[in-house]
């Protein structure tokens, strides 16, 4: 009688347990988010109460909407380049033609590990339009010298590649620990029925992979609709407001122009449109999975 | 059984609280007692100091303050300095939480924000007691640093923000014999240089200032006046104004025509000085420090062949053409929690940095100290930095927008001006969104 009691899961000292992290929790997380909401919710420096104000401000604020523009496209840009390109990646590993596995697996993670403004410096020379990498190439061809970050029309394109140089070894990870649960008799039985790798991959992996997949496509979309460092180090949301996106926004708010409280109704207002756009994403990714 | 896996629970509990809890104290409690000890050993005042003096060109505040180390040893100065862009961003974000240092050089902007705030304390009194250093400053270069009669600033140089730096070998190669004197004849030369295959103007806007601060201010002031300027902050004139737009069309225009370097917008100030120093440009708009940079940095032809001037006049343009932008831009504060001997301290720490003897030896480096400087050796300065005196001999100074304006207003015109040069804006709508933001403020 008394040892069934070990095992039972109890609310009184679960929760006990839980106060040291929820404190920690508090501290980091739950304070600063209820310190920029009592900003927001006053003028700048705090003297006066003005209720929705600042909100209703950024409900018309063009620059914002232009910001939270960027970040779709970037975000979009980043699910195709992130979760596609390591999905075909962790596919190829599935088959026996490879060789040096380690090795690869070690190359493709390791700017998982770099800082993102490590990663910024690093693209922004070999952006540069005098001595990069890229316009060196383009020279042995004959090709006329490109403007990768003063370009209004390319430099949010240009901005994305490395960020989706950066994470592709984090989501082929997680990919290729999900490929490696399947159970060897589907694929064997699959290979026996004649499946091409195409095949196998598209019609046996994939649905398989469902849910790692859900879990790579919520990390994907919420990382990246608060990009931050790649975008400050490369261009500071220039040329223009051509690369801005929501965090430089409230960063340039907050701490160029002096104006906290409208900087922290940004923030909020991102909190808020992040969730809709993750609940509304779950809501469509899990309601495809009950049919 | 039961009952004893409770408390431990319950003691395991309160340990870790109790651990946690130990770790802050500890922390606090060790600076509380280094502090302490400090004080009672020496029984030093500490001042700290934050400035972005850390470049060559910064050796002479360097050298002051450790001069100020050696007479005065009963105090303890600290220094917090980081690069001038850092800088700026660090301010703000300090100027946010009210924990400023106790002295620290802030422009006009930084003090438009602070004195309503209450964090910066007023000179009137000390520079009433001590007339010699008052009379020493030059004319109006309190402007900046003056709120209802209080002033919050001691000047740490006066200077043009914008000069025009130009090659003239490179000219004459392109065949043109002087510097232009007309807006039309300044177009027409830019389209020259272009022609004999070189950039005609290097600029490094990437940090969205430079364009915006060392050309556009002079810019925008041939076209509307000084006194539309004063008319503005007032709330009478608007950025809407005709003034304004063909001040912004005539910078759209430049950009058009190809006076800049294709990758102004990517690159600072260095690499765009770079540009210069290999014949590669043949102008570049920067302001007066660019005299320390090339007497020191640059090769010896080009030094020699670098001749100095500032834009021509425009065509309808309201302004005085002899102007430029410029004045004090910054100044040494203290911080107004500051009492006592502290203070006094800090009074004559900063009347060590702005006095006759450190204006000195200031312009003996080529730099443009805000005092009056009655006697120097004229054969410690490099040629330029006498040629540079010269063209400002006699030159008005009108209004720095980045010192004079409020830090948002000023971020969304520079910021305008990027967007600008890369034809994402209207001369027009960038008139109306800067206008919009004016408004806002009071």
């Amino acid at each position: 009688m008394s040892n069934s009691r070990l095992f039972k899961l109890r609310a009184g000292p679960a929760f006990r347990y839980l106060v040291p992290i929820f404190s920690v929790y508090a501290f980091t997380v739950l304070l600063p988010l209820l310190i920029s909401m009592y900003y927001s919710i006053h003028n700048e420096g705090s003297t006066k109460f003005v209720g929705l104000q600042n909100y209703i401000a950024l409900a018309k604020d063009n620059d914002f909407w232009f910001a939270l523009k960027n970040n779709v496209i970037i975000t979009i840009f980043a699910v195709i380049g992130q979760v596609g390109i390591a999905f075909v990646i962790a596919s190829f590993f599935m088959t026996k033609l490879l060789k040096l596995e380690g090795f690869h697996r070690l190359v493709i993670f390791l700017p998982v590990v770099l800082a993102p403004v490590v990663t910024g410096y690093l693209w922004s020379l070999i952006y540069n339009y005098r001595m990069g990498v890229l316009n060196w190439l383009l020279n042995l061809f004959h090709i006329d010298p490109v403007l990768w970050l003063d370009n209004p029309n390319y430099v949010l394109y240009s901005v994305s590649v490395p960020l989706v140089w950066q994470y592709i070894g984090l989501y082929f990870i997680i990919f290729l620990a999900g490929m490696q649960n399947i159970s060897k008799e589907v694929l064997e039985a699959s290979e026996i029925d004649g499946a091409t790798w195409f095949k196998k991959t598209v019609y046996v992996i994939l649905p398989l992979l469902k849910n790692v997949m859900n879990v790579a496509l919520i990390l994907c979309i919420t990382g990246t609709l608060k990009i931050f460092d790649h975008i400050y180090v490369m261009t500071g949301g220039g040329p223009g407001r051509s690369s801005m996106v929501m965090a430089q926004y409230a960063y340039n708010n907050a701490f160029t122009m002096s104006r906290l409280s409208y900087g922290s109704t940004i923030s909020i207002g991102m909190l808020i449109l992040c969730a809709i756009i993750v609940l509304a994403m779950s809501r469509w990714i899990g309601g495809e999975a009950e049919k | 059984m039961f009952m004893t896996i409770r408390k431990m629970q319950m003691l395991l509990i309160v340990l870790l609280i109790v651990s946690i809890g130990l770790v802050g104290c500890g922390k606090s409690s060790s600076t509380g007692n280094g502090n302490g000890n400090g004080e009672k050993s020496a029984d030093k005042i500490t001042l700290t100091i934050g400035h972005f003096d850390i470049d060559d060109n910064g050796a002479i505040f360097r050298d002051a303050l450790e001069k100020f180390r050696k007479e005065h040893p009963e105090v303890n100065l600290v220094e917090e300095a980081i690069p001038h862009d850092p800088y700026r961003v660090k301010m703000t974000t300090l100027g946010a939480s009210g924990n400023l240092p106790d002295l620290f050089v802030a422009n006009g902007s930084m003090l438009l924000d602070y004195i309503p705030k209450g964090y910066v304390g007023s000179y009137n009194e000390a520079l009433n007691q001590d007339a010699e250093w008052k009379n020493g400053f030059l004319p109006n270069s309190f402007d900046e640093f003056t709120t209802d009669g209080q002033i919050y600033g001691v000047p740490t140089a006066m200077f043009s923000v914008h000069v025009i730096y130009y090659n003239k070998e490179l000219f004459e190669k392109a065949g043109i014999a002087s510097f232009p004197q007309t807006w039309e004849e300044f177009t027409a030369a830019i389209g020259k240089l272009k022609d004999s295959g070189l950039t005609p103007i290097a600029m490094g806007n990437k940090s969205n200032v430079p364009v915006g601060s060392v050309l556009f201010g002079t810019l925008a002031d041939r076209y509307t006046g000084t006194d539309w300027f004063k008319a503005m902050k007032e709330g009478t004139a608007k950025f809407t104004d005709p003034e304004f737009v063909n001040a912004l069309k005539a910078l759209q225009e430049l950009s058009k025509i190809g006076a800049f370097n294709p990758d102004i917008n990517s690159i600072d100030g260095d690499q765009a000085r770079t540009l210069y120093f290999n014949k590669q440009a043949a102008m570049m708009v920067d302001g007066a420090w660019a005299v320390t940079n090339i007497s020191r940095d640059a090769p010896e032809d080009i030094e020699s062949a670098t001749g100095m001037a500032i834009l021509p006049s425009v065509p309808g343009g309201k302004g005085d053409p002899m102007s430029v932008a410029g004045g004090s831009g910054w100044s040494l504060a203290f911080n107004a929690k500051l009492t006592g001997a502290k203070k006094d301290a800090a009074i004559s720490l900063i009347k060590s940095v702005s006095g006759q003897e450190y204006g000195r030896v200031k312009i003996e480096h080529n730099g443009q100290p805000p005092v009056k400087v009655k006697e120097y050796d004229q054969s410690k300065l490099s040629p330029l930095a006498v040629d540079y005196f010269k063209l400002m001999s006699d030159k008005k100074f009108s209004p720095i927008y980045d010192i004079q304006l409020a830090p948002a207003l000023v971020e969304v015109i520079y910021k305008g001006i990027q967007d600008l040069l890369i034809g994402g804006v209207t001369p027009e709508d960038l008139a109306k969104k800067i206008q919009t933001v004016r408004d806002t403020q009071k």
